[in-house]
């Protein structure tokens, strides 16, 4: 039986020969915007947060994408607000993660932060994808959920998910990093989708 | 605002095969997210482990670990060392099980040639012991991802019907 090699993929994307992409039976895709990069950070030094401020309030959903190296084992957490980073005890989440060797679940209410990730070694990076749920809606709580995760290859590692609120029903303008000493080359990306 | 989620390529399998590669990837974007509908050939079990492998790289030097829900319990897995890495389980064509099963696999930084890289996966196969899964995989390698395969392990092939959808997400 064959294999399927899909090769040249800039002859497939975007602005492709339609004849060619008949030829070969790929699905040309519809050119779509409702997934826009709003603002992008890659440490070059070691820093304590990253914050994305005066967020635009004209799309449904925000979503994150990042890489984080921490200087220790953390647990870095993600904060937000109205006008300013909100450190007030007003977060609450729910906690599903895998080590590799246990499953295990865990909440939190009444804090002043949500967990978001864990960097088990300065040698590896965690990723992430944070979604915060209509956040500029002024009439209900900003729900956020997390999918994160490392491999360190072996050793200590984990795979989570959390969900969680900011029990305030202001439109969401600042949203925060923090929690660690985050290394050289840490990325996080903040995106909105349109609804 | 710029267009930031782009189309790559995508493929509907007109007949089986045994693995898919996406090759000469472009390496303007930030992350590629991977998305598949899909089942194997496999009959003997109703679900597979279902592989990548980057840039033909087929070294010791994958590892993932894993949390999984089957309807009953939670547990987590880890291996390492690997030749490929496991990012997800695919439903099989056994006679319990002929329905197609989902799998999103994103790949961050791929074209950083300062770190490893590392993958976020979700997958589900509604049979048997994995219902649904979450997966950390990991390239031990710098280099950037200029191709990569996915395939059953098993298999041995990725049934007619089966999609295969490629996205870059460009950053500002």
């Amino acid at each position: 039986m064959g294999v399927l090699a899909i090769s040249g993929a800039g002859l497939y994307g975007v602005g492709a020969d339609p004849s060619i992409l008949k030829a070969e039976g790929l699905t040309a895709f519809p050119v779509s915007g409702d997934f826009e990069s709003i603002a992008k950070v890659t440490l070059a030094t070691s820093a304590a947060s990253i914050t994305f401020s005066d967020i635009p309030q004209g799309y449904k959903h925000l979503q994150v994408r990042g890489m984080f190296n921490c200087s220790t084992a953390t647990n870095p957490y993600i904060r937000i607000g109205s006008g300013s980073i909100d450190s007030g005890a007003n977060y609450a989440w729910h906690h599903l993660w895998g080590t590799g060797t246990s499953a295990n679940s865990n909440q939190g209410s009444n804090q002043t932060y949500m967990f978001c990730n864990y960097n088990p070694s300065s040698s590896y990076f965690s990723t992430q994808v944070t979604d915060v749920l209509d956040y500029s809606s002024t009439a209900k709580n900003a729900t956020i959920r997390t999918f994160a995760g490392s491999d360190t290859n072996g050793g200590t590692s984990e795979v989570a998910v959390w969900s969680g609120h900011w029990r305030n029903t202001a439109g969401v303008t600042h949203l925060q990093i923090a929690g660690a000493t985050f290394l050289q080359y840490t990325t996080a990306a903040l995106y909105g989708i349109r609804g | 605002m710029a267009r930031t989620y782009e189309p790559i390529a995508s493929q509907t399998l007109g007949s089986a095969v045994s693995s898919v590669t996406f090759s000469d990837i472009p390496q303007t974007y930030t992350d590629l997210v991977l998305v598949s509908i899909g089942r194997t050939s496999r009959t003997a079990s109703a679900d597979e482990a279902l592989n990548f492998r980057f840039n033909s790289d087929s070294g010791s030097n994958y590892s993932l670990t894993n949390l999984i829900a089957n309807g009953s319990s939670v547990i987590s897995q880890r291996a390492s060392n690997l030749t490929s890495a496991e990012w997800g389980r695919m439903n099989t064509s056994s006679s319990s099980n002929t329905t197609f099963s989902y799998a999103t696999l994103n790949i961050f930084s791929y074209s950083n040639t300062s770190i490893y890289k590392t993958t976020l996966s979700e997958t589900s196969a509604n049979q048997e012991n994995y219902g649904i899964a979450r997966y950390a995989s990991l390239w031990k390698s710098t280099s950037a991802v200029t191709s990569f395969t996915i395939l059953p392990v098993l298999g041995p092939n990725f049934v007619t019907g089966s999609t295969f959808s490629l996205y870059g997400i460009k950053a500002a």
